[in-house]
């Protein structure tokens, strides 16, 4: 990448402790996007996807113990960065849309007035120009009817109009950086589809940079340009979508691949991922999927290496499926 | 088609409410032939779950009829129906493993309450041995049946929910979205699992789904229901090859990845099933090729060949006018 990538995370680790020990939930997590790029985060619950995403946006409390080289977004250092200079970023310029809309949203405060309060506090917008673009922010998601929706409390709306709210939220303080953690779970597909849509549709008329966490890699493969796959708390492979899909290197990600339903598949045909998730609260391998792994080799008890298969396919493995050339 | 193992004959569930009788579902027909797998999909709110209530006989029907060989146990009450012979032909496996399961129980007693309810005098080493025997089949490893659901992974919770339903040997099993909590790697096993336990018992299954992919591995067949109404069914492969209804195209285009040509983008929210206009399709105002005619005249359910469709401009009888 020529120009500097808008958000730069350099070997992020975060512990969390608990009253059973340390959960080591990630670590060593490095990555960078472009600014109008689209990533997916992908990987099972428990991979780390979501924590991995709140470190970026300092959201973890204070059981965390969240450390870096660097976390930097749009040329703002974000580790070193008083609480009050994070305040002043966040919502404004990186922004997140939470998995479940309606529990997210004030139920106490109707919520064209809750736009209005991201206008106020991140563009100085008051009076009937706020009320005006809060009405113009819920069209533009397409609630239909905006005036009259304006003075609807949650409660009234159905999941996939409370996701639409959260997605006009996101927008409204126009970021450079969205993160949508699962915004689409326990939608109907037909929602799905629309939400996912307008999702895309807004970041690149603005050019924003995207975060896709979720555990579905269909939907990922059809909005994302790139992929992280994560497994327990570990980034063990990232590349271009076609990287992924065509070429996927880490054994994981291979398997992941043969246990999801898609188009074609038939019952025999889709294989199980053997073992489960390793205690995080463990001492664990340098390589966090060897005991799971069908590839494994004496090599994987060695420091886990990073490989570039090439200049966007970076894999995280002793024993990677394919070399680089 | 022999004579089916569950038949509902215009079926009809009906709340009150305030503003007036909430028709969740609307006049349901339906067959299920002995060992079929039927699969029900459709949106929230469209009745799917109220219908697998009806079905299971945990609350009374409106209106219409429900056979099992044959013999109508729609008009037993539900209360009643706890302790008919034909209850033990019914099994349920519920969506939320975590939920459906009493945590005061331990799994060897959450597996063998049914049978201790339904299966008749039996002796504990009768229970025994037929709880050992459900956890064998399901792949439950014997030293969690000792243990308590907080104990256990989603996985493992979802084969006890598979196995306590199994263990009367129901002709009918009825799954209501039972993977949809659970990781594509778990998926996988409990999805395999169910497919060879259909094959060894023989059962019937009713599939309850909103994930098409996962409904395409496991049924034989297809309904999809929109708003109360059953508006498309037919054999799994015409379904996504030759979807029939606007609203199946729709569902089909929603499948991220899916190649649909001319995909159907819904747009707006369903109409109210608070007392439709009987006169009205259902899909009026949110089907692209809603016409005057469907304002005035609901299309019925009708039957070409073994795809029956409600819609008067179906998409797959263009080769059939011509």
């Amino acid at each position: 990448m020529t120009t500097p990538p808008l958000l730069d995370v350099r070997n992020l680790t975060v512990d969390f402790a608990t009253r059973d020990g340390t959960v080591h939930a990630v670590e060593n997590v490095s990555f960078q996007l472009a600014r109008g790029e689209t990533m997916g985060l992908v990987g099972e619950s428990g991979s780390g996807k979501s924590v991995s995403a709140f470190a970026v946006m300092r959201l973890l409390g204070k059981s965390a113990n969240v450390r870096a080289e660097r976390i930097d977004v749009g040329g703002h250092d974000l580790l070193t960065a008083s609480e009050a200079a994070v305040d002043a970023l966040r919502g404004k310029r990186m922004t997140i849309i939470f998995q479940n809309a309606r529990s997210a949203l004030n139920p106490i405060r109707p919520i064209g007035q809750q736009i209005v309060d991201v206008l106020r506090t991140h563009r100085g917008m008051i009076g009937k120009d706020a009320r005006k673009a809060a009405v113009a922010a819920l069209a533009e998601v397409r609630i239909p009817d905006p005036e009259r929706r304006y003075h609807a409390y949650p409660f009234e709306l159905s999941g996939g109009m409370c996701q639409r709210v959260m997605i006009a939220l996101a927008f409204a303080s126009e970021p450079e950086l969205l993160i949508a953690d699962e915004p689409t779970t326990g939608l109907d597909v037909t929602t799905q589809a629309v939400i996912m849509d307008l999702i895309r549709e807004k970041s690149s008329q603005r050019r924003m940079s995207t975060i896709l966490i979720t555990h579905d890699l269909t939907l990922a493969a059809e909005y994302c340009d790139r992929f992280a796959v994560m497994h327990a708390g570990h980034i063990v492979e990232q590349g271009t979508t076609s990287d992924i899909f065509e070429r996927a290197a880490h054994p994981y990600t291979g398997l992941l691949m043969q246990a999801t339903p898609h188009g074609a598949s038939r019952l025999e045909d889709l294989a199980a991922i053997p073992g489960t998730l390793p205690d995080l609260r463990r001492d664990l391998p340098p390589c966090r999927f060897v005991h799971r792994c069908p590839r494994a080799a004496p090599v994987c008890a060695a420091a886990l290496p990073r490989r570039a298969l090439d200049a966007s396919h970076e894999v995280s493995c002793h024993m990677p499926w394919k070399e680089s050339a | 088609m022999t004579v089916p193992l569950l038949e509902l004959e215009s079926l009809k569930k009906f709340y009150p409410t305030g503003t007036g009788q909430l028709h969740a579902v609307d006049g349901v027909d339906l067959k299920i032939a002995p060992g079929e797998s039927l699969g029900l999909v459709g949106e929230s709110g469209c009745g799917k779950s109220t219908l697998v209530r009806v079905l299971a006989r945990l609350i009374d029907a409106t209106g219409g009829a429900i056979r099992i060989d044959g013999q109508s146990i729609g008009e037993i009450p539900a209360r009643r129906f706890g302790t008919n012979p034909h209850r033990r032909r019914i099994q349920v496996v519920f969506q939320d493993p975590t939920d459906s399961l009493n945590p005061q129980f331990s799994i060897f007693d959450s597996i063998a309450d049914p049978l201790r309810r339904l299966g008749g005098k039996k002796s504990r080493a009768e229970v025994t041995e037929a709880v050992y025997e459900a956890a064998r089949i399901t792949h439950l490893p014997v030293e969690l049946l000792s243990r308590y659901p907080h104990q256990l992974s989603g996985g493992q919770k979802a084969r006890v929910g598979i196995a306590r339903a199994i263990i009367l040997r129901p002709e009918l099993l009825i799954l209501d979205e039972p993977t949809s909590a659970l990781d594509v790697s778990v998926q996988v096993v409990i999805l395999q699992l169910l497919g060879q336990l259909r094959k060894t018992l023989g059962m019937s299954y009713l599939f309850v789904s909103h994930d098409l992919n996962v409904v395409k591995l496991i049924c034989d067949r297809v309904a999809v229901m929109y708003l109360g109404r059953i508006i498309e069914c037919a054999p799994v492969d015409q379904i996504f090859t030759r979807p029939a209804h606007p609203y199946t195209k729709a569902l089909l285009s929603a499948i991220p990845g899916a190649s649909v040509e001319g995909r159907i983008r819904l747009n707006g929210e369903p109409r109210s099933p608070i007392d439709p206009d009987p006169n009205v399709c259902r899909f009026y105002g949110r089907c692209p090729m809603g016409q005057e005619l469907c304002a005035r005249e609901a299309p019925p359910l009708v039957e070409i060949g073994a795809h029956a469709a409600a819609c008067h401009f179906r998409l797959d009888q263009e080769e059939v006018l011509a």
